[in-house]
């Protein structure tokens, strides 16, 4: 295969357009403009083109995204917020992943994304946007023991004892990328699926309190038929500092996961977009790359 | 800063590369030209001092490689990343066209370490260095990108 894989691409080669524009540049001052690029006068034509490209039937599940009072659902104090759910199906793991869980809550750190697939033995998604984007490391705190946890890709664990044994119950996967202008977070849970398991374990979610500049939810569909709910929150302050701020988080199912992409815009050095227009059009760009 | 002399004899050296490169990222040839028209830009201006032949390719390499990310980001790619199969270069038979098809519809996180490893000959770490990954991540997507695409050629 490594020999047909060389002498395919010995035919490749640039285009004698590219290969005289290429030669002449030296004509060119070293300091000046570049032309056009030609995808860019192309892109009117390819929203038709994409259109007619749909993601694997099967791949895909349900997300809602439900206004509710979150007080049902924590300390009973009377809170406005939304409720983000999706619906998925346990995953099995591998051998190694099973004999990992050591406790009711781990974190597992691992150098990339691949690494925590290779080591949980399947693949979360394929995203050629996020994969051409900068991997930049994650943090999380555990709410458990108000600890910090930093690397390349986490993977949150929780387990229930069972017979001796720890069984686990769902994974949350946590990686982060930098992109031009901003940067994104990506978490992707799920059920884990265990011959010992004998309770059907409830769906992954989310619950968002409304926040003071308010909360809105977007529907968008990816070119490939991705069903994705967008949730804006605005702030009107943020640590007693008024100003305009906002954060998206895009949720959907995929490959029975449950993902939520994030990111945030606003005034401040914790901020990476200036603008939460470009944060938006962003974000859907690497959703539109989720196959 | 390169003499015209010396950029000319780079450019007609390593421009097949820095195309190759850009098509295993983006698959569609405008951005592979694109891309490629950018990095060669950005030789003619640097002030880099080479320090022979391979400090130059592998500086071509790897600006490649970040030219491709810079313009991925690019919001306006937002309608225009998956024009699949569209302008495929002309090649000799039907299994090469095949092959070619099936190295393309791997996912784009493995085309570009294949690439650098199969056909430029760059070791694991040299392809990590280049694509700013660390050696484990390239040889593991190495391995899937292999194992996939035997999968592929063997479905077919």
């Amino acid at each position: 295969m490594e020999k047909k894989y060389q002498e395919l691409f010995d035919q490749v080669h640039a285009s004698p357009a590219l290969r005289m524009e290429v030669l002449h540049m030296k004509e060119r001052e070293r300091t000046g403009r570049r032309r056009m690029p030609a995808a860019a006068l192309t892109a009117a034509l390819l929203v038709a083109v994409l259109a007619g490209t749909a993601l694997a039937a099967g791949a895909m599940g349900l997300v809602h995204a439900d206004f509710m009072d979150l007080g049902l659902l924590t300390n009973g104090e009377h809170r406005e917020g939304l409720l983000a759910r999706g619906e998925v199906a346990p995953r099995p793991l591998s051998e190694q992943a099973l004999e990992r869980v050591t406790g009711k809550e781990d974190t597992w750190i691992f150098d990339s994304l691949e690494e925590a697939e290779d080591f949980l033995g399947l693949e979360i998604a394929s995203n050629d946007v996020l994969d051409q984007m900068e991997a930049i490391p994650s943090t999380v705190c555990r709410s458990s023991s108000a600890e910090t946890i930093t690397g390349g890709c986490l993977v949150d664990v929780t387990a229930d004892p069972l017979g001796g044994q720890w069984v686990p119950r769902t994974l949350r996967i946590f990686s982060a990328y930098m992109g031009e202008h901003g940067a994104f977070f990506q978490s992707a849970t799920m059920k884990a699926a265990h011959p010992n398991r004998w309770r059907e374990e409830d769906d992954p979610a989310l619950a968002m309190p409304t926040p003071d500049g308010g909360l809105e939810v977007e529907d968008y569909v990816t070119p490939r038929g991705l069903e994705v709910k967008i949730v804006k929150k605005s702030y009107t302050h943020l640590g007693g500092v008024p100003g305009d701020y906002c954060s998206y988080d895009a949720f959907f199912v995929l490959n029975n996961t449950f993902f939520d992409l994030y990111t945030s815009a606003g005034q401040g050095e914790q901020f990476y977009f200036k603008d939460a227009e470009l944060a938006l059009a962003e974000m859907k760009t690497i959703l539109d790359g989720y196959r | 800063m390169l003499t015209e002399r010396e950029y000319t004899a780079a450019a007609e050296q390593y421009l097949d590369m820095v195309y190759r490169i850009a098509l295993n990222w983006f698959k569609a040839p405008a951005d592979a030209e694109d891309a490629a028209q950018n990095v060669m830009l950005r030789l003619w201006r640097t002030d880099t001092a080479f320090q022979g032949e391979e400090h130059l390719r592998r500086w071509l390499a790897r600006v490649t490689v970040n030219e491709c990310k810079r313009i991925s980001c690019h919001p306006w790619r937002s309608r225009t990343v998956s024009l699949e199969g569209c302008g495929e270069p002309a090649f000799d038979g039907q299994e090469q066209r095949e092959l070619y098809q099936a190295v393309m519809d791997l996912p784009a996180r493995y085309r570009v370490p294949l690439y650098l490893y199969y056909y430029e000959g760059y070791a694991v770490d040299e392809v990590g260095e280049i694509m700013g990954l660390n050696p484990s991540t390239v040889q593991t997507r190495l391995a899937r990108g292999r194992a996939k695409l035997k999968t592929m050629l063997t479905e077919e």
